[in-house]
């Protein structure tokens, strides 16, 4: 049999345990979601699949699949994270030459899926604390939507030696993502939203005692060049 | 059947299903805070051609 990762259309709804259906739903190739009406978000391996080639009409059982995924459906995609809170952390380093950019899975946001029992805060305190030796700065620096949940950014701040063998990059400069009156923009690129992090923590060493006092002298003269910015959406 | 997967960060692994699975699960939870189970991971692997 096989199948297609266009679109799915589910049956009248039916509550059954370990089988979800739902009519005008949308399979997501991008992460093996369906989305239903754009608000549900159900994971793709609860669902019973139709073939597509039928339009996925309910009175065929042969073009039913039921339980995992079709392997063929999903060729290749990623782990992708689904909370509706999530969490995208920016780790960076000065080496006393220039700010770095780094992170346990690479110079590039981190992102963390929050289960709503824990005070994101906390959970990314702990998960940077799980997976680097040295932790200096855990601060939240702005929130956003993006793909049907909230984005809230985090800055952590590493001493040079946590470095390790974690591979890093000079933190990118970028102009911010600037919205119209009414509208966010289409795109949020993640260099915006660092520098937008780094505007923040310029911001916390002007106005926050700690955070001055924790920053060491290549920060302070690194952060002389941002321009000071508080907690934010971005829009 | 060998099997692989990649990850949005840039992890990749690939293997028996057994090992994939392992692999994925620890990958998840100490990197994303993800508690996935073997058909989770499953069913974001692909068979390796050989």
């Amino acid at each position: 049999m096989q199948h297609s990762a266009r679109r799915t259309v589910f049956p009248e709804p039916r509550v059954e345990p370990g089988v979800q259906r739902f009519r005008n739903a949308t399979l997501s190739p991008q992460n093996g979601l369906i989305r239903t009406q754009g608000r549900t978000q159900v994971q793709a391996f609860d669902c019973e699949w139709l073939h597509p080639e039928n339009n996925g009409r309910a009175d065929d059982p042969v073009s039913r699949h039921n339980g995992a995924m079709p392997a063929e459906l999903v060729p290749g995609l990623p782990i992708d994270v689904i909370g509706q809170v999530r969490a995208e952390v920016f780790v960076v380093a000065h080496d006393g030459q220039q700010a770095l950019l780094t992170g346990p899975d690479g110079p590039q946001p981190w992102h963390i899926e929050t289960a709503g029992s824990e005070h994101p805060l906390d959970l990314v305190r702990d998960m940077a604390h799980s997976n680097m030796d040295d932790v200096q700065l855990v601060h939240s620096t702005s929130w956003r939507w993006d793909r049907q949940s909230v984005v809230l950014t985090f800055l952590v701040v590493i001493p040079p030696e946590t470095l390790g063998s974690m591979t890093s990059i000079p933190v990118p400069r970028a102009d911010l993502a600037r919205s119209t009156a009414h509208e966010a923009p289409a795109e949020i690129a993640f260099a915006q939203v660092l520098e937008h992090a780094l505007r923040h923590l310029a911001w916390l060493a002007k106005e926050d005692d700690v955070v001055r006092e924790t920053l060491s002298d290549a920060w302070h003269d690194e952060l002389a060049g941002y321009v000071p910015a508080p907690f934010e959406q971005l829009d | 059947m060998k099997y692989k997967l990649a990850c949005d960060c840039g992890w990749e692994t690939q293997g028996s299903e057994d090992e994939l699975v392992a692999a994925t699960q620890e990958h998840g939870r100490q990197l994303h805070n993800m508690d996935l189970t073997p058909e989770q991971a499953m069913a974001m692997a692909s068979p390796v051609e050989e």
